[in-house]
């Protein structure tokens, strides 16, 4: 029985089989594209650090000034740790510790009047991180003059620079944290080549669809730009990434292109193309609905995005009250991306979302 | 009362030795107590019936709610008191009424929990209701001091056919192209678990899943027939545990594959049910007198006659619905479709209250789990429960009427993302039903 089933089905086929060393890609992810990207947020995080001592020990434009651009350095290289959200990245909880926006002014205002509050708490993830930064750097005043006169107030002057060291250890703390935990966590990462909750490949996959839909899509274009036709178009400019130092639109733009490197498993630091999500796709040939590889159309998809964002050049807080439309053409380019990544990648690749029996149904 | 003696009657009525259906009773006792005992202990009873915000009931059966905390761990309690009872013949009848209630409670509550499995263990429940398989090798044997070591035949064989029905209709159902000639979805899943050990290298071969499927099919289509017949039974039994236990390697199916593996134990012969018994309990002189037939109560016969027509009919009530199968969903559970697709999709909701002129964007993760949400991406009638539970939420809140739009791909079998509900379609206005789902968008090549 067994062998008339075999040859019954054993077309010139036989010897095909998805070919793909999937060791080779964890090792690839975690060497050449996580590590790196925890590495260059920490020496960013140190170069904030710095700065902001600096800072605090002299108030001057020069020092604010650099003070902004080490600000500026550690935020876009978030952009691409976001995408690989696995390990000491996931447990120290990156995002919502470095980046809720909008951030709340009444709170912060508050927190430095009461000197009363604890960074680490639920009720405070809106008043730190980067988006905090972002307001204190750039939100105190219209002019460096006006931020320095903030700092230097002789009543609160003391509580906000101490506010805003407050702000930089908790990203400092953060960061060392993902630092010291990597080591272990990588040796777990490329030793488990299933598709299991847990497994490498399952959460790289699921944060990346994660961080695409939700805090890039939604959050950084959709939500700002009432993008989504079903929202009727209400536009929330204020809830832009960055209002204050109006980087909205270059932080995005490192966000998509942080997306197609990572899902290239391009590497961190010589832009080397390493084993990606798009081999791993490759190899088992999936293709989209139209017959196209799907790796070809996830980064074609994606760099239409990219296109229509470099069309805008003013901030995305302007455009969203002004020229409402361009970012709707962002958001229309990123959600045509989000069945390819959330369906068609999370299919090709089996990822499993929990231990849970299934009995495929 | 006299039934006729038509043949078929006549052998259903037989006497026949209770060994076979008290090896059921136990082996099904203790694989759902140790079922129970590991549901508990992977903390799913909080995670699948406490935790979640929203449920997703069955249509009619909106009143069977979670009993929350503590109220699940007692009905999860008494369940698992109910398998020692049915395992042990103990209050057997009342056992296994309860075992079969609070089981078939536990799976109304929330069909994003559905698996074929479940409403096995459901009607099987049901059916040991039915059954005298107490009479004897059981603790209510022993309270009455009375052994009955004879039962209907019948009442072994209703088992046997269910059982039968199960693999031949989980068979029936790979006959289509997508199974046979491009052996999907295990092509897709089986190279997804190449880190399985020994046989995993293997699995990234395609003529694998070919394989697989093929024999995967011809196993369910086959395997009641090689297991009735005397001299097919033992290689049969070799090969039910070979597959359940590779099934059980590689998928996460949980304890089926050995509720199955001991289940059809019952296709063995009486003399070797017996045999087994006399070990664990050596009879002095065993069997008492033997009646020469049962009296089965008409209703229950005819009782018989509807539930396996409906076993038959189930099954089949796909065909009373236009449209792909499996895109729709329209009568594909509860008929043994096992493993049969890899579907994957995305829903985005957006409520809108037109009154107030407000919008929304609504993400489900914020009001459902991981799992609920990805069985509700792919099966329309749970979209459409979750999109009724936001147009109730939004009018509660803003006093006014809700709109619910959703924007929705889905995919079979890896052949790429395609719309899958109409946008167009306010969903807040369409009615829950067995009624054909016009608003779902046909599947597009």
């Amino acid at each position: 029985m067994f062998i008339t089933i075999f040859t019954a089905c054993d077309n010139n086929s036989g010897s095909e089989k998805v070919d793909f060393d999937r060791e080779a890609f964890l090792i690839n992810m975690a060497d050449n594209v996580i590590q790196p990207s925890i590495e260059s947020f920490a020496s960013n995080a140190e170069g904030l650090s710095g700065a902001t001592n600096s800072f605090n020990t002299n108030l001057s434009i020069e020092s604010l000034n650099v003070l902004r651009t080490e600000f500026k350095e550690v935020w876009l290289s978030y952009q691409h740790l976001a995408f690989v959200h696995v390990g000491p990245v996931s447990s120290v909880n990156l995002r919502d510790r470095v980046n809720i926006f909008p951030t709340n002014t009444d709170l912060i205002e508050e927190n430095i009047n009461s000197q009363n509050y604890v960074l680490g708490s639920a009720a405070n993830v809106a008043a730190k991180g980067f988006p905090a930064l972002d307001y204190l750097l750039f939100g105190t005043g219209s002019t460096e003059e006006e931020v320095l006169a903030y700092f230097g107030d002789p009543n609160l002057g003391e509580n906000r620079l101490q506010y805003l060291t407050d702000l930089v250890e908790d990203i400092q703390s953060t960061s060392n944290l993902m630092t010291e935990g990597w080591p272990d966590y990588r040796s777990t990462f490329v030793g488990n080549t299933g598709t299991d909750v847990g497994s490498g490949t399952s959460l790289l996959v699921n944060e990346y669809n994660f961080q695409f839909d939700i805090r890039i899509k939604n959050a950084k274009i959709g939500f700002p730009s009432g993008g989504n036709p079903r929202t009727g178009g209400v536009v929330s400019p204020q809830n832009v990434e960055a209002y204050f130092s109006a980087w909205s639109g270059e932080l995005a733009e490192e966000a998509v292109k942080s997306s197609i490197a990572v899902f290239k498993g391009q590497h961190y630091n010589s832009s080397e193309d390493g084993l990606g999500l798009d081999d791993y796709l490759d190899a088992f040939d999936a293709r989209d609905r139209n017959d196209e590889l799907l790796s070809r159309s996830i980064i074609n998809q994606s760099t239409a995005a990219l296109e229509e964002m470099e069309k805008i050049e003013s901030p995305y807080s302007e455009v969203a009250t002004t020229e409402g439309s361009q970012l709707v053409n962002v958001y229309n380019a990123l959600q045509a991306v989000i069945p390819l990544i959330k369906v068609d990648m999370t299919s090709a690749l089996s990822v499993s979302i929990t231990f849970q029996d299934n009995d495929g149904d | 009362m006299t039934v006729t003696n038509w043949l078929p009657t006549y052998r259903l009525n037989q006497a026949k030795h209770i060994a076979p259906l008290a090896t059921f009773r136990v082996a099904f006792g203790v694989m759902m107590l140790a079922s129970i005992i590991r549901f508990w202990s992977n903390g799913w009873i909080a995670k699948q019936y406490i935790e979640p915000e929203f449920y997703f009931p069955y249509y009619g059966f909106e009143w069977i709610q979670t009993w929350g905390d503590p109220g699940m761990y007692i009905l999860f309690a008494i369940m698992g008191i109910a398998a020692i009872g049915i395992a042990l013949g103990a209050f057997y009848r009342i056992s296994a009424v309860l075992f079969f209630l609070s089981f078939t409670y536990v799976e109304l509550i929330d069909k994003t929990n559905y698996l074929n499995h479940y409403y096995f263990v459901s009607i099987i429940a049901f059916l040991l209701i039915l059954v005298p398989a107490n009479k004897a090798y059981s603790i209510d044997a022993w309270r009455r001091k009375k052994q009955n070591f004879y039962v209907p035949a019948w009442s072994i064989h209703i088992i046997i056919l269910q059982l039968s029905l199960v693999y031949f209709f989980a068979g029936l159902a790979k006959l289509q192209p997508d199974w046979l000639l491009e052996a999907l979805p295990l092509k897709i899943w089986l190279p997804s678990r190449a880190d399985t050990p020994i046989i995993g290298s293997l699995l990234d071969y395609k003529v694998t899943a070919y394989f697989f499927s093929w024999f995967g099919a011809i196993y369910d289509l086959t395997i009641p027939f090689f297991l009735l017949w005397k001299r097919t039974r033992v290689f049969a039994y070799l090969t039910v545990i070979a597959f359940h236990f590779m099934t059980a390697a590689l998928f996460q199916i949980g304890m089926f594959p050995y509720i199955m593996v001991v289940s059809t134990l019952i296709f063995f012969s009486e003399e070797f049910h017996k045999t087994l018994w006399s070990k664990l309990f050596p009879q002095k002189k065993q069997d008492l007198s033997i009646s020469d037939g049962f009296v089965t109560p008409v209703a229950l016969k005819y009782f018989f006659i509807v539930y396996f027509g409906l076993q038959v009919l189930l099954p089949f009530r796909f065909l009373l619905y236009p449209g792909n199968l499996f895109w729709t969903e329209q009568g594909y559970r509860f008929s043994w479709r096992v493993m049969l697709m890899e579907k994957v999709g995305y829903t985005q909701f957006s409520v809108n209250i037109p009154e107030k002129n407000k919008s929304f964007e609504v993400f489900p993760h914020q009001y459902l789990t991981p799992v609920q949400e990805k069985m509700m991406n792919t099966q329309p009638d749970m979209v459409l429960q979750f999109a009724h539970f936001l147009r109730d939420k939004y009018q509660r809140e803003y006093n006014a009427e809700a709109e619910v739009f959703v924007e929705s791909y889905a995919s079979i079998n890896g052949k790429g993302s395609r719309p899958f509900i109409n946008p167009e379609v306010n969903l807040a206005v369409i009615k829950r039903g067995y009624q054909h789902k016009n608003w779902v968008l046909p599947y597009n090549k």
